[in-house]
């Protein structure tokens, strides 16, 4: 077991609905460890999305705390989640959310040019990376000359592209057909054995989800047994 | 060539997203864009244009006058004129830039031509050296530019030049002879008055640029206008040509000051002095009233990028994920702004000075500037540099601030809303 890299500790998150309050996650805690993989699955509604999204510093809980190397990130402004974000998280989502006016090297490059890296050597980083995801020949193709799995795979290494300590991944393969949807699950899993790093995927694909040496089972907002 | 010159520019992160995300085909050519854009264009173009008129227009007066005024009078208020030449003197060492002077009188009288009088201005210089100080040359329609006196048999005839203006009423040419009347006050009874007549050749017809001098003034040799008007050699002031013009309100101020207040000094402003006050009025009010065409083009830029930020709604989330700060996605929408306001001001700007020249063109074709309603029948374009960074900067300020709207809304989108409905 390696060391706790992201703690999350009782959050609490709602969303006003009518004259009450829906809530989504009733005091949820998860600890990631260094370079572990874990599945997070649930049913529609369960609360993994919103879960994994407050996991990225993507939204805020009404309660709690979300702990990165004994420091609460909700204690931190935006910049400086921001560069907390380009330094240490990758996000691959469902839809692949890549720029459209720009090429599948650019769009992976775009993280190194938000952290002001030097070009040319990111340049040389995100080719690498496009052909170790077998995209070697597609670095200049834009996202409309792409299929849904290259498209996804470009999404993903745009998420590896800054070397993040976690990858978190909401339903990777919910918009790609089986054989892609193959092929994006054992990229995954051979990303964590390259590249060491701690990889959350949120899904609802139990085969996907057994694969995971450690499940998580979000029901109605808490951890089911 | 252009790509590899933006290659520096463009490697600002931020830059290159506001780049990448404004220019794209379909945003510059699906959208509103290219319409909000024109709008701007067409705003600053109009800017530039009315700028280089009125500049263009104070230019052509300001050459006017001095044209035909030279660029200072000086005239003894007391009329005790000293010898002219020892005045001149007296000049040169307070003013070291004077170059030249004439002496000059004016006489109002009344012309008879073929049965017709109107009253005119007569207007006499010293013939051996008014081309040194006044630039008439460039004023002559029709015949010479001389107001020597010339023989004819054995009389001596003097010679006068005429406002263009004067020769079409009365149907005169050059080469006709015209008689200036001066009413002379009796030297015993100055009440009473006795016309003194005298012939003048027409050497040459003048546009003087101004309407009232073209139908008033007549120009002559100060010895022949002396005598009709039988003021010996009196003469009304000299009239200085210096040899640097960028300062002549500085050097009427020294010659003031020396002189003291018995003398009136005026430079060619002083001579229309409200009509250069109206046209810098002017100017300053038709920039504002023309800017708030900019201004409204600025609220078509500020929609359009509002729909872009909508439409972005899930780009800019998916730029918050990889890390660009609220801030960041504030500069990014700002500056997208910034570089529609810059290509409005750059495609403006060429429209109007293309719009310049067609004015030009247009204006040697046709009369469009009638003279007797706006004193000047021609004048010339000039376009500034003060104008062109006045209308630039103006621009951009307003463009930035139309900006703002849209570059909030994108900054305070949520990124969850973002990746949901996106």
């Amino acid at each position: 077991m390696g060391n706790v890299l992201l703690s999350a500790r009782n959050i609490f998150k709602s969303y006003p609905q009518g004259s009450g309050t829906l809530d989504i996650l009733k005091g949820v805690s998860l600890d990631i460890q260094e370079g572990e993989a874990m599945g997070i699955v649930g049913s529609s509604g369960s609360g993994k999305s919103t879960l994994l999204q407050i996991l990225g510093t993507l939204d805020y809980p009404q309660s709690g705390e979300l702990i990165y190397l004994e420091k609460n990130l909700f204690q931190l402004d935006d910049e400086q989640l921001s560069l907390f974000r380009n330094q240490t998280i990758g996000f691959v989502f469902q839809f692949h959310h890549l720029l459209s006016e720009l090429s599948a090297l650019e769009n992976v490059l775009l993280p190194c040019r938000i952290a002001n890296q030097d070009i040319g050597i990111a340049t040389r980083q995100a080719e690498e990376l496009l052909a170790f995801l077998g995209l070697g020949d597609r670095l200049n193709h834009y996202p409309n000359q792409l299929s849904g799995g290259e498209l996804q795979r470009v999404a993903i290494a745009r998420a590896l592209v800054r070397q993040p300590r976690i990858l978190f991944a909401d339903e990777p393969t919910g918009n790609l057909d089986s054989m892609n949807s193959y092929k994006i699950q054992e990229l995954f899993f051979k990303i964590r054995e390259q590249l060491k790093i701690a990889i959350v995927v949120v899904t609802h694909d139990l085969h996907f989800a057994q694969k995971f040496p450690r499940i998580m089972h979000l029901k109605d907002g808490r951890w089911a047994e | 060539m252009i790509k590899n010159q933006l290659k520096p520019f463009l490697r600002n992160p931020l830059v290159f997203i506001a780049w990448k995300l404004l220019f794209t085909r379909k945003f510059i050519l699906e959208g509103s864009t290219p319409l909000s854009l024109l709008g701007l264009v067409l705003g600053v173009a109009c800017l530039l244009v009315s700028m280089a008129v009125m500049s263009g227009f104070e230019a052509t007066l300001k050459k006017t006058m001095t044209d035909v005024t030279g660029h200072i009078q000086v005239i003894d208020k007391n009329k005790s004129k000293p010898f002219w030449k020892d005045f001149e003197n007296e000049l040169k060492t307070i003013e070291p830039k004077l170059e030249s002077t004439t002496r000059f009188v004016y006489i109002e009288s009344v012309l008879a031509s073929q049965g017709q009088i109107v009253g005119i201005l007569l207007q006499g210089i010293d013939s051996d050296r008014y081309k040194n100080i006044i630039n008439l040359n460039q004023r002559l329609v029709e015949g010479v530019n001389d107001i020597s006196p010339i023989s004819e048999g054995k009389t001596r005839i003097p010679q006068a030049m005429i406002g263009k203006g004067i020769a079409r009423r009365l149907n005169i040419k050059v080469g006709d002879k015209i008689n200036v009347v001066v009413p002379i006050s009796d030297s015993v009874d100055p009440s009473i008055f006795k016309p003194q007549a005298a012939e003048f050749k027409v050497s040459g017809i003048l546009d003087l640029g101004k309407y009232e001098w073209n139908e008033r003034l007549i120009i002559t040799d100060i010895t022949s206008a002396q005598k009709l008007a039988a003021i010996g050699d009196r003469y009304t002031g000299l009239i200085i040509k210096l040899s640097d013009d960028r300062d002549v309100r500085g050097s009427a101020f020294r010659m003031a000051q020396k002189l003291g207040p018995q003398y009136l000094i005026r430079d060619w402003r002083d001579v229309n002095e409200n009509l250069f006050d109206a046209v810098e009025i002017e100017r300053v009010v038709i920039f504002f009233v023309i800017l708030i065409i900019v201004i409204v083009a600025a609220f078509n830029i500020s929609s359009t990028l509002y729909v872009g930020v909508v439409q972005r709604n899930s780009d800019i989330a998916i730029l918050k994920t990889l890390g660009v700060s609220k801030k960041q996605i504030l500069k990014i929408f700002t500056l997208q702004g910034l570089f529609l306001g810059l290509m409005g001001v750059a495609m403006g700007l060429v429209l109007g000075f293309f719009l310049c020249q067609g004015f030009m063109i247009l204006q040697n074709q046709f009369e469009l500037i009638p003279g007797s309603v706006y004193k000047i029948d021609n004048i010339m374009i000039k376009i500034r540099l003060i104008d062109v960074f006045a209308i630039t900067l103006a621009t951009l300020v307003i463009s930035f601030f139309a900006t703002l709207a849209p570059a909030l809304r994108s900054s305070r989108l949520s990124v969850v809303e973002g990746l949901r409905y996106g």
